[in-house]
């Protein structure tokens, strides 16, 4: 990753925007160009070392109320034309929609600090030292390590355009440098793994000692895990397991998902549908935030956007199609996915609002209380048009002042009836690189499967 | 070296020629690599989503790279872009060599282009009109709705694509190949009230668009809203440990989790399987052979080469309970001994290759369904299955059941939700008791180091024992 500015690809938006004037069709480009470095070290040897330039163009095209896309990652002259071709194809065969277009967003975006040119600038060597230091880190902090797997270094350079017929222009430039690392340690017979990822928009934020540490730490602390007997029980989840569970089912806070017919969050705007302890920002502003971004895939300027506010539903995410169709206005919360994607609604940092508990005192609200740190099968364990989840997890469960692991057990429930089952917030808030922001939570009653 | 005329592609036209692959293999390797190679990927998709009985989205894009990667022993620098041109390749292979060096020899041996596959496509989908699709998409949307008054809501979609590779190597080995997928799905969503189940069917194949013609659209849309009906009025699956009775096809995936990545050698080659140094042990019930193989033509997880450019081969991995085989890559090879298997895939140029299953599956025993159910007094029948995922260190997986039925006394009794069930591979693979005779292939994508790449999971159905299920 250079530390030089990509060029703006004036040429190719200009292209591409004067064959859609050219066929009398509005059209909108979506520039993508990802710069990223990768260093993985295995058994204290570089294993692979990934340098990487991706770029790509994405072309939107509106021709009375009919939206067709296409992308290319050739930026040959051809290309382009072909693309702006294709996409005006593909809208022949939709039907007219009145609430389709594009709009000539013109307010301000805000100043973020998202580039970071010292990351931009930090020498291979230095990203080289840095994975070896970590896999060190990781073999040296317990004897009952086995393997380390992926210990390693990465960060990327991207920069963004969207300009389009309707006379929107902007772009912006991000940097990020992310680290992770997955030990294996073993006792007896019993083995535990666990990946740590961080991300920072400094380096200097990256502390290899202490992430390698810490991820040896969390699998040691697994080891001598019980199995549990299943039940109905309370639930406290870490921050890293609610934020996977709210990741999997933000798409029902999206007004493109509920036009769809597959949020069932339809209708209930200004009704509790959670717990008056939770509410739910998304903040594409915030400092520092992963995801943070000036603008979103369709140049509308962010802004913060208060989902839930102590249990009430506020209202649904909506690009600038959604909302006309709602009658409503954009969020600023349009998402294409990158240039190959088509135009939808997505979160940026989704933030849980603390509360007032320490993560001590939502643990010994009862007698025993199962806390989980970690769930997995996401992908197919949990059905966002249902509710319905039923995830592997693992943690610790917690009776007086014992404290121990447990393990290859599930928990099932329905994220509608979690949301209001939700009986305290934590203060501990811990930041992923979803963007997802979020403390512990308590949720009065889940259904456990165990031996 | 060769001369351009000389390379036989079909009508594929690589963008990369011989020449300059070869001042690409020889930039890579000139700060002492053992070996260097370069995939090249043309790859035009389209895809038609339909919802509301209408197209709701069409795209369609042409995705271009190249990857190259130079191995210095054991390890490797992996670099790509999207600038094909001669200057562009030659920067990136001039950075790789540039990450590393050292005093090997360096020296690539002339490039001999060897004959593409036999094309797979009968009919490609740039040959067809956009109408026949949308006609498709229509008939699927008309049988879920018509199936029964809950369907509230159909999503259908088609995605095609033809990913043309062109694969070197400082081997000299310079080779093409054409792979086209062609993919049908169909989403039925059911509603009563504040509930809503939803089910999916998704048939893919290695072809050309002759897939769709061949495919009853309405059979499959009736079954998805079959399904997500039958789920509406169904309680949720006990929380317990029990028997379970796996079907055939999807159900697969137990064995795609709880055992296929533990035996890639991205993962035993640093010790970090369960089944690391297990070659010849028994692991598994005597009644499990599996399979994975590369080779079956038209399946969705098939390739005449992998993406080294080594031909496929059909690899068994475990007979008869006992381990017979890894999947093995060239990086693998490298650092455990065992040979390659033709296993090394990726999703694209953006990746490196590493091993990955291909087409996998449980070979066909003996029992039939009904001799399967008949012996369970009290359990599960898990009739569809959705994905799942594994910790290959730990050997803890989870795959989750979208339609099952309990079993009472031998007998299929009422259906159930679908749940998440959970084991470790280690001991869940000896628990596999019994096999049925029905083996059914099913359409999967799985998501590893070196991408999403298609896959087959496939079984008979199948016994196991005593799992946990993870319901309510």
């Amino acid at each position: 990753m250079g530390a030089d500015a990509p060029s703006m690809f004036e040429d190719e938006i200009a292209r591409v925007l004067a064959a859609a004037t050219a066929r009398k069709v509005e059209a909108e480009a979506y520039l993508g160009v990802d710069r990223a470095t990768r260093v993985r070290v295995q058994d204290g040897e570089v294993e692979t070392f990934t340098l990487t330039e991706r770029r790509g163009l994405g072309v939107r095209v509106v021709r009375e109320g009919r939206v067709g896309y296409a992308y290319t990652e050739s930026f040959a002259p051809d290309a382009l034309d072909r693309a702006v071709a294709d996409a005006a194809a593909n809208a022949a065969l939709l039907e007219p929609d009145e609430f389709a277009g594009l709009e000539a967003f013109g307010e301000p975006t805000p100043e973020l600090a998202l580039f970071n040119p010292d990351l931009a600038a930090v020498s291979i060597e230095r990203k080289v030292a840095f994975a070896l230091d970590l896999d060190r880190a990781a073999h040296g902090a317990d004897g009952r390590v086995k393997t380390v797997t992926g210990s390693s270094y990465g960060d990327s350079l991207s920069f963004v355009r969207v300009a389009s017929t309707r006379g929107v222009d902007r772009s912006y430039r991000a940097t990020m440098g992310w680290a992770a690392v997955q030990p294996l340690v073993a006792d007896g017979d019993q083995s535990k793994n666990y990946g740590l990822v961080r991300a920072a928009r400094c380096f200097e934020e990256l502390n290899p000692e202490w992430m390698g540490q810490e991820a040896v730490r969390r699998c040691v602390e697994k080891l001598g895990a019980r199995e549990i007997p299943g039940g109905r029980m309370p639930v406290v989840f870490a921050p890293e397991a609610f934020a996977d569970l709210l990741g999997t089912f933000a798409s029902v806070f999206s007004a493109k998902v509920a036009q769809e017919g597959k949020s069932l969050l339809v209708g209930r705007q200004g009704q509790a549908i959670a717990s008056a302890a939770f509410t739910l920002v998304d903040d594409p502003l915030q400092e520092g935030g992963f995801a943070s971004r000036p603008f979103d895939d369709e140049g509308c300027a962010s802004k913060s956007h208060t989902l839930v506010e102590n249990g009430a539903f506020v209202g649904f995410l909506h690009n600038s199609e959604t909302a006309r169709r709602d009658r409503s206005t954009t969020t600023g919360h349009a998402s294409r996915g990158g240039y190959q994607g088509t135009m939808r609604v997505g979160t940026s940092n989704l933030v849980v609002v603390s509360g007032p508990s320490s993560r001590q005192a939502l643990l010994s609200g009862a007698g025993r209380m199962l806390e989980i740190t970690e769930v997995a099968g996401l992908h197919a364990g949990a059905n966002a048009i249902s509710g319905d989840f039923s995830l592997q997890a693992q943690g610790f469960m917690h009776e007086g002042r014992e404290r121990y692991p447990v393990h290859l057990f599930t928990v099932s429930g329905n994220f509608y009836s979690l949301l209001e089952a939700i009986a305290q917030v934590g203060k501990d808030e811990e930041r992923f690189p979803s963007g997802i922001a979020t403390p512990s939570v308590l949720v009065s009653e889940l259904a456990i499967a165990g031996k | 070296m060769i001369e351009r005329q000389q390379v036989s592609s079909g009508t594929w036209q690589p963008p990369v020629d011989p020449a300059v692959a070869q001042d690409v293999i020889a930039d890579a390797m000139s700060s002492g690599a053992d070996f260097a190679e370069i995939f090249v990927e043309e790859r035009p998709t389209s895809r038609l989503m339909f919802l509301d009985g209408k197209v709701e989205d069409a795209v369609s894009g042409q995705s271009l790279g190249a990857g190259i990667r130079v191995i210095h022993g054991q390890r490797a620098v992996y670099g790509y872009t999207s600038d094909l041109s001669r200057a562009g390749l030659l920067a990136v292979a001039q950075s790789v060599a540039a990450a590393h060096k050292r005093s090997g020899q360096g020296d690539p041996a002339a490039l001999v282009a060897a004959e593409p596959a036999p094309r797979l496509a009968r009919i490609y989908p740039q040959d067809v009109p956009s109408e026949r699709r949308i006609e498709l998409a229509l008939k699927a949307d008309r049988a879920a709705r018509r199936f029964h008054e809950a369907i509230a809501q159909v999503e259908v979609s088609i995605t095609e694509s033809v990913q043309r590779v062109l694969i070197a190597n400082s081997e000299g080995l310079f080779i093409t190949d054409e792979r086209p997928y062609s993919r049908f799905f169909v989403q039925a969503i059911a509603r009563s009230g504040s509930q809503q189940q939803v089910c999916a069917r998704s048939p893919g194949r290695m072809a050309g668009f002759e897939f769709f013609d061949d495919l009853d659209v309405e059979e499959l849309a009736r079954d998805a809203a079959d399904s997500a009906v039958r789920m509406l009025a169904a309680d949720y699956a006990p929380a317990a440990r029990m028997p379970v009775v796996i079907d055939k096809g999807f159900g697969g995936v137990i064995f795609h989790e709880a055992c296929g990545h533990l035996l890639e050698t991205t993962a035993v080659a640093p010790k970090a399987s369960i089944l690391a140094d297990k070659l010849g042990e028994r692991i598994a019930h005597e009644a499990v052979t599996a399979i994975d193989d590369g080779t079956l033509a038209g399946e969705w997880g098939s390739s005449a080469i992998d993406d080294e450019g080594m031909p496929t081969q059909r690899t068994v991995l475990i007979d008869k309970g006992r381990l017979v085989s890894y999947m093995v890559d060239r990086l693998g090879e490298l650092k455990t001994g065992y040979r390659r298997t033709g296993s090394g895939r990726r999703e694209s140029y953006r990746f490196a290759p590493a091993s990955r299953m291909r087409n996998t599956f449980i070979a066909p025993g003996e029992a039939s369904i009904e001799e399967l159910i008949g012996g369970v007094r009290f359990g599960l029948y898990a009739r569809r299955m959705g994905g799942g995922s594994v910790s290959p260190g730990t050997g803890d997986f989870n795959f989750s059941v979208r339609e099952a039925f309990l079993i009472r006394d031998g007998k299929i009794a009422e259906p159930v939700r679908g749940a998440t069930l959970i084991g470790n591979g280690a001991d869940i693979l000896k628990k596999i008791s019994r096999v049925g005779k029905d083996l059914e292939l099913a359409t999967g994508m799985c998501g590893s180091i070196s991408g999403t790449v298609p896959v087959d999971v496939g079984e008979p159905p199948i016994l196991v024992d005593e799992i946990t299920v993870g319901g309510r």
